[in-house]
């Protein structure tokens, strides 16, 4: 490595740690490239991560208040354990809000009955009560009960307030609009009144395609619940999330330089127009890391110029100071002949996530193939993707891309019909989950039914290499 | 038969209660139909007034669409973020006056929405619709959307299309694509620029279902009408978009009534679902009306019959102990009767070795005994057939017989009354073998004739019986030379009780013989007629002449 | 020829008896069932007059008795019981006929001697075996006699009297040989009983009554038949 090329990769990393700013009741931002240093005279693609990581909440301050919308598939399947769970859960998460904040619980079989309009909850008992009288029977109107939970939050909709609908259902939506399209177009539209929906996927019955347009669409959370004992932890879970939501309505504007062709952004959040690239995150957790990967096309540049990629703007609703505040940043590289210098110059946690996504969404095309019925070649993309990560594992030394590298095989393994059903909600579920950085969702550890398919890798790093 | 008057007595209850139900089901049925009529007609009214909501809540969003509609620039980057920050809409389509696209411009920066819009829309865009309409050239749409629906729709359907402020440069527009009705607001510039807004479809839907009723569970609160019925918003597919209330109709089951929505949605339909037991429970009032006034008559009925049967049974059973009386007595009378005949007889036998002077005298005293008690004998044995024959206990018992020994034996019972009455008997047999015959019966028969003629026609001073054998028929004769009986009494005669004349001075005689000579003949595979004859009577006994070999 | 009479009623027991008597039967008389088994075993009659209501046992049961052993024998049901059922059963025991009460001597008589000449039949006798008096043909069988193709009933002892009266053609019989051969050594007679009985005869038999021709009279020694 020659020492021109260590001198721009310090250069590069100086730029970076400007970029980030920090504060204690502020989102911090990070932007940088997977590789600061590029092999000059080749056009190339790269990774341009952008990076938030919700602020600590002081344990002091009020935590901020919530308007949250339960709604409970009470259709005849959900008759015995799963209905009673599913009230436990609820119960136990009305009894965690206070009177500042304001609830609606909306059932819905066939059809749909507000059973307890928006209301600052003054009166927890009553709500309580209601709940507990439900009785299940009938078809689902799933879209129905979403769209009166979204008019009933819509009620006190207010910016101050982290807005959610936390939806739970068991079966096929199959009165009403059903198709995942329907689902994710109220779900865009929600998404643009600070609105998102938590989509929780109950048993082996629900349709997850619809559930998961739905949650990624409002920028919600996604949950596949096998059994309905764990109800009551992933309401824990969601409402852990939603209570300390520090950050709404975060705006990442991304203007991406002459010359330099933004290629995609991974997850659909994000929209390309020309060199900019607009994303919403609906809301940041407390100390929860979000990030953007952008996939850059940097044309080709002799050795030694330096080139700006993009800079970044972040415009978001802080609640615990109730201001909107704005962050900015910028990322560029350098260009160098030596391949150790560009080497050595890799952003291994850049890099990690660009691997991550990309392999995500090999993952969904292996998804779509095995919807096809072609299981081999399903299989065949997903073994491959294993082995991609098991690469860039090694190399990065990422336990993270380890434990996905093995996702994927085990993934390669249960295939097959009988493992399908299961499976295929598995493999929605984390692919949501890696896409959005949910902070939660991953199937449970401890639940014995699952060690087949849902195993947690936890074991060394691999390594990556995006496409050239 | 003896089951014949309760049958006649269960018709009694049966039928007019049978008329009756059928009657008031009639009217319930009529009740029910003029019911439906007026639930269709509630439960249409309903329909409209939810139409009426989906109207103004369409209107409403109009209202608001249309300053939506007038932020429209020109910049891609303003209407992006107009997109943005307006949940209902998906993208924006801005057209010059001739239908070119303005926005989203192929030609220029497009984000991958976008793209896919322009895609997704190019027939709508290359068929000019949103030009042809807001310039009201066209009613296309409207044929369109008929030919979608295939349902009648309600008037003002073009104003309403292009009014949600009453001028004719905005309106909705329906565009049929992919999974169903999509909507858009259009907007004509002064410029001659037409702003489309496509409405996300996945909104506008949630929207209208949330501007419509939900199902009210009656726990909380009263039951009415409506929320025991299911109102059923439908698209053009006829598949449910949204419901409300309790009911849960069954899979299939057709609405009650129905309506279509009005503008834009007007190959929707708005459907009522009531259940079958609302209109029947309805209609309970009618059915328990009903169901008591004919349980009341039916009690009255039962009392009345039960009154009727026990009167007539009391009755049955009092004559059927008197004639088990009779019975009693008449089998009790035999005894002495037999002894009576039998020690006359005797006597008159051991008169007759007297010397005549002596026993002439007394053997015509003796001979009325015994003429007497043989009546007695004849009228006892009637008696008891007749009570035999009201309860269905005749029974025969055939045998081998000769006929014309029969009739001799008869002949010889009688011959002392008939020779103190100076009649002539004339015989004249010719039965020739035995043949299967139940003696007693026959026996009855020919004394029930004989002693008629005894009684009757003592005057003719001739009584001739014949016997012959035809085929597989006996016959036995029996004529006199009486006064005949009268052709309009010749039916009559063989009626139980009937007498040809019922004067008293007439010979005595309880009326049965006849009646119990014929049931007998018919009794035993024959019959007794009357045959013509000049003068007197004659009686003719025509049996089925069976000869059988008896076993040894 | 003997005959077995059970009837429970004395006066109609006695004049069947008579009847009987008169017809040339030796009657053996009992007043009930188990006094008619008895007499049955003792005497073992040519036939049974049996009434069925009497006391102890009944008609029906002492018929079932006799017809134990002697399946052949003509039994006679007398009864005031004339429903059909009770003929039935009676006829389904084996009885040969069925005399309803109130009855006369006549019809009696008539079956009597109607179940007599069927005895005759079974019992192997010729019903056309005859001999002939003067102008009459006599069928001792079938209680009959015949002159000039009229048929002329006879009883029992009618036709003994008339086949003594053959046998012994020619020659006078005395009152007490008659006597004895037609009504039986231990009969009590009455004087006149014999010659009672032949005026009768002769008044059926007889061309002339008054001049008789089959049965002559020997004055002061008896009667004689004078065959051609």
């Amino acid at each position: 490595m020659s020492r021109t090329g260590r001198i721009l990769a310090a250069t590069v990393a100086l730029s970076v740690s400007l970029s980030a700013i920090t504060h204690a009741s502020q989102v911090s931002l990070s932007v940088a490239m997977s590789n600061p240093v590029l092999k000059s005279d080749q056009k190339q693609t790269a990774f341009l991560k952008v990076g938030l990581e919700g602020f600590r909440m002081p344990v002091t301050t009020e935590r901020v208040a919530v308007n949250v919308a339960l709604v409970l598939d009470k259709s005849g399947s959900m008759n015995g354990r799963k209905i009673e769970e599913a009230k436990q859960a609820a119960i136990q998460a009305v009894r965690r809000l206070n009177a500042n904040d304001i609830v609606s619980v909306v059932v819905y079989d066939s059809t749909v009955e507000v059973l307890v309009p928006a209301t600052k909850l003054t009166d927890k008992d009553a709500v309580c009560k209601k709940i507990a009288q439900v009785q299940p029977g009938g078809r689902t109107a799933l879209f129905a009960g979403v769209s009166k939970a979204a008019a009933e939050l819509r009620k006190f909709i207010d910016r101050e307030r982290v807005n959610r609908i936390i939806l739970l259902s068991d079966g096929l939506a199959n009165i009403g609009p059903s198709a995942p399209s329907e689902l994710g177009s109220m779900g865009a539209s929600l998404k643009k009144e600070n609105i998102s929906v938590t989509a929780m996927g109950l048993g082996l019955d629900y349709n997850e395609d619809l559930m998961v347009d739905l949650a990624s669409s409002s920028g919600g959370n996604h949950v596949f619940i096998e059994d309905a004992t764990q109800i009551a932890g992933f309401f824990a879970k969601e409402f852990n999330t939603v209570l300390s939501v520090v950050a709404q309505e975060v705006a990442v504007t991304i203007d991406v330089a002459a010359g330099v062709r933004p290629v995609r952004v991974f997850g659909n959040q994000a929209e390309i127009a020309g060199q900019k690239v607009l994303a919403t995150l609906t809301q940041l957790y407390s100390g929860q890391e979000k990030f953007l990967v952008l996939e850059v096309e940097v044309p080709a540049s002799p050795e030694g110029k330096a080139r700006d990629i993009a800079k970044v703007s972040v415009a978001y609703d802080n609640m615990l100071t109730r201001s909107t505040d704005q962050l900015a940043g910028k990322a560029s590289v350098n260009f160098s002949s030596s391949d150790e210098i560009v080497a050595s110059s890799v952003n291994t946690e850049v890099l990690e996530a660009g691997v991550l996504l990309f392999a995500n969404e090999r993952n969904k095309a292996a998804t779509i193939l095995r919807d096809k019925g072609d299981i081999n070649a399903a299989r065949q993309l997903l073994i491959q993707n294993a082995d991609y990560l098991k690469k860039y594992a090694a190399d990065l030394g990422s336990v993270q891309l380890d434990a996905a590298c093995n996702l994927n095989t085990l993934q390669s393994k249960n295939l097959d019909d009988v493992q399908w059903t299961r499976s295929r909600k598995a493999m929605r579920l984390e692919q949501y989950v890696i896409e959005t950085q949910q902070s939660y969702g991953a199937l449970p550890e401890s639940t014995p039914s699952q060690t087949q398919a849902s195993q947690t890798p936890q074991k060394q790093p691999a390594a990556p290499q995006p496409r050239r | 038969m003896r089951n014949k008057p309760l049958i006649l007595l269960m018709l009694i209850v049966g039928l007019p209660l049978g008329g009756l139900t059928w009657l008031g089901v009639r009217v319930a049925r009529d009740d029910e139909a003029a019911l439906k009529q007026r639930f269709e007609e509630v439960f249409a009214t309903q329909l409209y007034d939810i139409d009426g909501a989906v109207s103004r809540h369409f209107e409403s969003n109009s209202i608001e669409l249309r300053d939506t509609a007038r932020q429209v620039k020109s910049a891609p980057d303003s209407i992006r973020a107009l997109i943005r920050r307006t949940p209902q809409l998906r993208q924006v389509l801005v057209l010059d006056n001739v239908g070119s696209v303005l926005h989203p411009d192929s030609n220029s920066d497009l984000n991958l929405a976008e793209r896919e819009f322009l895609h997704e829309a190019q027939e709508l865009i290359r068929d000019r619709d949103l030009i042809h309409v807001s310039t009201g050239q066209s009613d296309s749409v409207q044929k369109k959307q008929q030919a979608e629906a295939a349902l009648p729709t309600r008037g003002e359907e073009s104003e309403s299309l292009s009014a949600a402020s009453g001028s004719s440069d905005e309106g909705w527009h329906v565009w049929y694509w992919g999974r169903g009705v999509h909507l858009i607001f259009w907007q004509r510039r002064d410029d001659g620029k037409v702003v489309g807004l496509f409405i996300e479809r996945g909104r506008w839907m949630a929207d209208l279902i949330a501007a419509l009723p939900e199902t009210v569970n009656r726990q909380h609160d009263g039951v009415s009408v409506a929320t025991t019925a299911r109102f059923r918003l439908v698209d053009s597919m006829g598949q449910s978009v949204y419901e409300w209330g309790e009911y849960e109709p069954p899979e299939e089951s057709t609405p009650l009534t129905e309506t279509a929505v009005s503008t834009p949605l007007t190959s929707w339909r708005l459907q009522a679902f009531v259940p079958d037991s609302l209109l029947a429970g309805a209609s309970s009032g009618t059915a328990f009306q009903l169901a008591s006034g004919i349980g009341a008559v039916a009690c009255a009925l039962i009392v009345l019959v039960t009154v009727f049967w026990r009167e007539y049974s009391r009755e049955v059973r009092q004559a059927s102990q008197r004639v088990s009386f009779v019975n009693q007595v008449s089998h009790e009378l035999k005894t002495p009767l037999t002894n009576i005949r039998m020690y006359a007889d005797l006597l008159a036998v051991d008169l007759e070795n007297l010397e005549e002077s002596t026993g002439g005298k007394f053997a015509d005293r003796l001979r009325v005994i015994v003429s007497e008690s043989q009546r007695l004998s004849r009228l006892i044995s009637n008696v008891l057939t007749f009570g035999r024959q009201q309860r269905d206990a005749l029974i025969l018992n055939p045998r081998p017989a000769s006929a014309d020994e029969l009739v001799r034996r008869v002949i010889e019972q009688f011959a002392p009354t008939l020779s103190r009455l100076g009649f002539q008997t004339e015989l004249k047999l010719d039965a020739g073998q035995p043949v299967m015959l139940d003696q007693d019966a026959v026996e009855q028969i020919l004394v029930n004739l004989i002693s008629n003629v005894e009684k009757y026609a003592a005057d003719g001073k001739l009584l001739k019986i014949e016997t012959c054998r035809d085929n597989s028929k006996l016959r036995i004769i029996v004529t006199d030379a009486g006064p005949g009986i009268p052709a309009a009494m010749q039916r009559a005669v063989f009626e139980p009780f009937v007498r040809v004349s019922s004067r008293l001075e007439d010979a005595a005689g309880t009326g049965i013989g006849l009646s119990i000579a014929r049931e007998l003949a018919r009794f035993h595979g024959g019959d007794l007629t009357m045959m013509d004859c000049a003068s007197g009577a004659s009686f003719c006994v025509e049996l089925p002449a069976l000869e059988e070999v008896r076993d040894a | 020829m003997k005959v077995l009479l059970a009837e429970d009623d004395e006066l109609t027991r006695q004049g069947l008896a008579e009847v009987l008597a008169s017809e040339g039967f030796q009657v053996v008389q009992a007043a009930n069932g188990a006094a008619a088994i008895e007499q049955f075993a003792a005497s073992i009659p040519d036939f049974v007059c049996l009434d069925i209501m009497m006391p102890g046992r009944s008609g029906y049961d002492v018929c079932r008795s006799i017809r134990a052993t002697h399946p052949d024998i003509p039994i006679i049901f007398i009864s005031a019981k004339s429903e059909e059922i009770d003929k039935i059963v009676g006829f389904e025991l084996g009885a040969d006929d069925f005399i309803v009460k109130p009855f006369g001597v006549r019809e009696v008589v008539a079956r009597i001697r109607a179940v007599t000449r069927r005895c005759h039949v079974t019992r192997g006798a010729d019903p056309t075996a005859s001999f002939t008096m003067d102008d009459l043909q006599v069928f001792p069988a079938e209680l009959r006699a015949i002159r000039n193709g009229q048929a002329i009933e006879l009883s029992l002892r009618d036709v003994q009297i008339l086949e003594l009266l053959h046998r012994n053609a020619g020659r006078v019989l005395d009152r007490n040989v008659i006597f004895n051969h037609a009504w039986g050594e231990d009969y009590f007679p009455n004087s006149r009983t014999l010659d009672q009985h032949i005026s009768q005869l002769r008044k059926r038999i007889e061309a002339d009554p008054k001049s008789p021709q089959i049965i002559r009279t020997v004055h002061g020694a008896g009667y004689r038949y004078e065959a051609e």
